[in-house]
């Protein structure tokens, strides 16, 4: 399966590796409502997968369950496997979460500010993230962590590790935030919208330094985010959520050319603004109608069903998932949940 | 309109008549910061440096800047929010920048502004018939009646039902919320709609909502249009002039499909290269291509 | 607009979220009933009382509860129930007049310090400092010390040393709102400072206030009945809650009776004041509606 998206593909990668993460059917709900209903998800060894929906999908709940992290008052049920890890995550105990967390899958997250301790030296930071995990002793942790900001690319990394966080820009923060979560080689990277709080400029260096970290370390990325062309930027394969459940998966050059699912076809035109003509003629942009519901009030059946044009009264039972092509990921990583698929005809 | 007055620089190319909806002369805005010490004078910083622009009566201009580029500065200026430390600002005509707030009635129905941020835009306390009258409040137009007619008309002018005018802005999506901000802008009439990153905060689905309508209302109303985002895709939607800002200055200032089409400002460059492109990434640039194409072109180097 | 043809009606029209009505909450119901329950006892007693309430009746002291004496009676041989209703009133009295200076004062010079910024600002704040230096309790026995002893004197002083705290949590609240871009619409509408003050940085700091001013009110309560206690507030011959404490301590043991119902009362009393306002504050919010 070739992506043509991605420059340099991961160097070692075999076909049927072992999934790094392997989720199956996860529920997140709170005692009154369902947030996200039967996720399924399999990442490989050296693959950059992204997850894209708007505010209100699920997107960012699904990181936070995958790493165990959900608020009080959430309940997740499924399976969540990650390689070298026996069992299910989601029934392991607090303290045993705590041990892989930061070690063999590591999290970026939107706000560096919030994600740093403001009252530390950023090079005790990353030291930190080794001496917890028992992964270097306490004067290898300091010169590792050196490497690492110069790795991240901090300018006189030396320096570097001696400021505090708010002597730093934010996209200096993201790249320690970023040096942290890859101190213990991790085997799968959760990154939910690292680059929305940054400049244009600064995000094309964070998100070169990410797909950097990664593909030299051979490890699996889940990467998050609403922006459609920093998906196809940084992933090789994509995932559509909308209200709390996967709508469409595939290939980034097959979903995002010959998309499937009526709102994957909605969001693409709606988002390209590109489009030839679009500015000159003054032709009013594609839109899709209403606005993303609150959570726990999309409809039942097909979640898109009451702002999609296709929509009939098939919709109100739930669109079967229609596997499309033969990934090596499994059926769930290639394929559709709509009964009237978009033919393929983005313009 | 013989403001022949604060003319040293006489236009050439301005040969027309008519007199800019906004003319910027070489504005300038210090800040000082707190003093760090007792014997140094307290640094001042350089928000907004030398900039001169006329911006014609019904042009869509952008202004394009990444954070700490003083585009913000510059749009509080010049809708008298703020005053400039050198320079001039006429609006239609009328000079701003030396006008206490109280002489500036006029002003407030010529200009009005959307903002970026649809939760802290809104009053969460007022119900949106309040929100949307304020201008009209605040400028004495109109009886209650009369407001109350108008708030309904401007409602349904931005596509949203006449009951809304009875619920609070937490009752609103994102895209609804910038709708009623939208509505109030245009309560008192206005010439000129400054947009503050409208559709920053906004998911793709309903940024192309907000995007149509503020097209909508430029053409219908008549409007001159100030657009200042950090996001160019939107700004090459929308704009038919685009001034890039850097470090407080105007680095290039060109007709939109001329600046991407051929950038000539080093940092102009960088920006346009360091945008993700949807198509441009289907064709196969990665992430180390921006990346490369930001350091090969800063413009600091 | 471009949205027309939606099948099931999801039209941006229609609000996503919400009825607009609000709703009792419980706290606002409990501590709105002990309210009212402590206004009903200061009502109740200027029309009725079981005994006419500080005289000195001729029946035994230190009477435990019983069909004649519901509450008992204290060493001096009065009626325990008819000073507590009675000593509701000066509860209430104290509670409002220190709340309303210190509200009254502190709000505007709040939001005065937040919107005017620079050196009046400054100014205000720094003397709210000196101000929040002195304890309530201290500013209380200083004034008592010079004006004499009385309910009025002590409520005055408690409120003047709340000022502060209302200055302070109305400036921050108000910094706040300050800083939203409603307040930048609304200058940018023509809105002057004043106007802005009223229609906006007001509202948006009511709940802030309200839960102070609750709070300040549970004060208000307990510092005039350890100024009473003390004998530096009500006068002996007037009744209060905390009089009627300090006049019990060294009875503790033997009449425990005589401690546990003031002390009841003015536990109550705090404990309804602080849960009104957080229940207030609630109900005022139009972002916590019924669902």
């Amino acid at each position: 399966m070739s992506t043509a998206a991605t420059g340099a593909a991961g160097a070692g990668r075999r076909a049927g590796d072992e999934p790094v993460l392997d989720v199956r059917g996860l529920h997140v709900r709170t005692r009154h409502t369902e947030l996200l209903s039967d996720v399924d998800l399999t990442i490989r060894r050296g693959e950059r997968v992204g997850l894209i929906g708007e505010s209100g999908s699920g997107k960012s709940l699904t990181a936070l369950a995958v790493l165990g992290l959900l608020g009080e008052g959430l309940t997740a049920t499924g399976g969540v496997h990650l390689a070298g890890h026996e069992g299910n995550l989601l029934e392991r105990s607090e303290g045993g979460l705590a041990r892989i967390r930061g070690d063999d899958m590591a999290m970026v997250f939107q706000e560096p500010m919030t994600a740093l301790n403001p009252t530390m030296r950023v090079g005790a930071q990353v030291a930190e993230a080794m001496t917890v995990h028992g992964s270097a002793s306490r004067s290898q942790a300091r010169r590792r962590a050196v490497d690492l900001l110069d790795q991240v690319g901090l300018p006189d990394p030396e320096h570097a590790a001696r400021a505090y966080p708010h002597q730093l820009s934010g996209g200096q923060r993201q790249r320690v935030v970023a040096a942290i979560a890859l101190a213990n080689d991790p085997v799968l990277l959760v990154c939910d919208e690292p680059t929305t709080a940054l400049d244009v400029t600064v995000q094309a260096l964070v998100l070169d330094l990410i797909v950097t970290g990664v593909q030299s370390r051979d490890a699996a990325l889940l990467f998050i985010t609403h922006d459609l062309a920093v998906v196809a930027t940084v992933c090789e394969r994509v995932l559509v959520m909308y209200g709390g459940r996967i709508v469409e998966a595939g290939p980034v050059g097959q979903v995002f050319t010959d998309p499937r699912h009526q709102y994957t076809a909605g969001l693409l035109a709606a988002s390209d603004l590109t489009a030839a003509g679009a500015r000159r003629e003054r032709s009013a942009l594609p839109t899709i109608p209403g606005t993303v519901p609150p959570a726990g009030r999309f409809p039942d059946g097909c979640v898109f069903r009451n702002r999609c044009p296709a929509a009939t009264g098939q919709c109100a039972t739930r669109p079967p998932w229609t596997p499309r092509g033969d990934h090596g990921a499994g059926e769930t990583a290639s394929g559709y949940a709509c009964f009237y698929p978009a033919g393929g005809e983005l313009r | 309109m013989s403001e022949v007055a604060s003319g040293e620089v006489v236009r050439s190319e301005a040969v027309s008549s008519e007199v800019p909806a906004i003319r910027l002369q070489d504005v300038g805005r210090d800040f000082r910061r707190p003093r760090r010490s007792l014997t140094q004078a307290p640094p001042v910083v350089h928000a907004v440096r030398g900039v001169t622009l006329d911006i014609e009566r019904g042009e869509r201009f952008g202004i394009v800047g990444e954070s700490g580029s003083g585009k913000s500065t510059l749009l509080r200026m010049i809708c008298g929010l703020d005053r400039p430390t050198s320079g001039s600002i006429e609006v239609e005509g009328r000079p701003i920048h030396n006008q206490p707030a109280a002489r500036l009635g006029w002003l407030r129905h010529t200009l009005q502004l959307v903002f970026q941020d649809p939760m802290s835009s809104l009053d969460p306390r007022m119900r949106v018939r309040d929100i949307v009258a304020e201008p009209l409040v605040a400028q004495g137009q109109g009886s209650g009646a009369a407001r109350r007619a108008r708030v309904v008309e401007l409602l349904e002018a931005v596509g949203l039902s006449a009951d809304s005018a009875d619920r609070y802005p937490h009752q609103f999506s994102g895209g609804q919320r910038q709708r009623i901000s939208v509505a109030r802008a245009l309560a008192p009439g206005p010439d000129i709609l400054v947009a503050d990153e409208p559709v920053s905060a906004l998911d793709v689905s309903v940024r192309a909502q907000v995007l149509n309508l503020i097209d909508d209302v430029v053409d219908g109303f008549d409007l001159t249009l100030v657009f200042v985002s950090h996001d160019l895709s939107v700004v090459r939607h929308v704009c038919d002039r685009v001034a890039v800002m850097r470090q407080g200055e105007f680095v290039e200032v060109a007709p939109t499909e001329q600046l991407y089409a051929d950038p000539r400002h080093p940092y102009t460059q960088q920006l346009v290269s360091a945008i993700p492109d949807l198509h441009a990434a289907l064709d196969g640039r990665a992430a180390a291509d921006l990346a490369r194409a930001v350091r090969e072109r800063s413009p600091d180097a | 607009m471009s949205e027309a043809g939606s099948p099931a009606g999801m039209m941006p029209s229609t609000p996503v979220v919400g009825t607009g009505r609000r709703h009792l909450n419980p706290s606002l119901f409990v501590g709105g009933g002990l309210v009212l329950l402590v206004v009903a006892m200061a009502l109740v007693s200027y029309v009725w009382t079981p005994y006419p309430p500080m005289r000195v009746l001729g029946t035994e002291a230190y009477q435990t509860p019983n069909a004649d004496f519901w509450l008992g009676t204290d060493r001096f041989r009065r009626d325990v129930l008819s000073q507590i209703l009675v000593g509701a009133r000066t509860t209430l009295y104290v509670g409002v007049v220190a709340v309303g200076v210190a509200a009254l004062v502190g709000v505007p010079l709040g939001i005065l310090a937040a919107m005017s910024g620079g050196w009046l600002g400054q100014t205000v704040m720094r003397a709210n400092d000196i101000l929040l230096a002195f304890p309530a309790l201290l500013l209380a026995i200083m004034f008592a010390a010079l004006y004499g002893g009385s309910t009025q004197v002590a409520m005055i002083a408690i409120g003047i040393a709340t000022i502060p705290s209302f200055a302070r949590i109305t400036r921050s609240g108000a910094l706040g709102v300050m800083s939203t871009d409603y307040v930048t619409a609304a200058r940018a509408a023509g809105h002057g400072p004043f106007a802005i003050a009223l229609r906006h940085v007001l509202p948006n700091v009511a709940g802030l206030v309200i839960v102070q001013a609750s709070v300040a009110f549970a004060i208000a309560i307990l510092a005039e009945a350890a100024l009473a206690y003390l004998g530096l507030g009500t006068p002996t011959g007037q009744a209060s809650w905390g009089r009627m404490l300090y006049e019990a301590q060294s009875t503790l043991r033997s009449a425990p009776h005589l401690v546990l119902v003031p002390g009841a009362a003015i536990a109550l009393a705090v404990l309804g004041f602080n849960l009104f306002g957080d229940g207030l504050r609630d109900y005022l919010d139009p972002k916590l509606e019924r669902r």
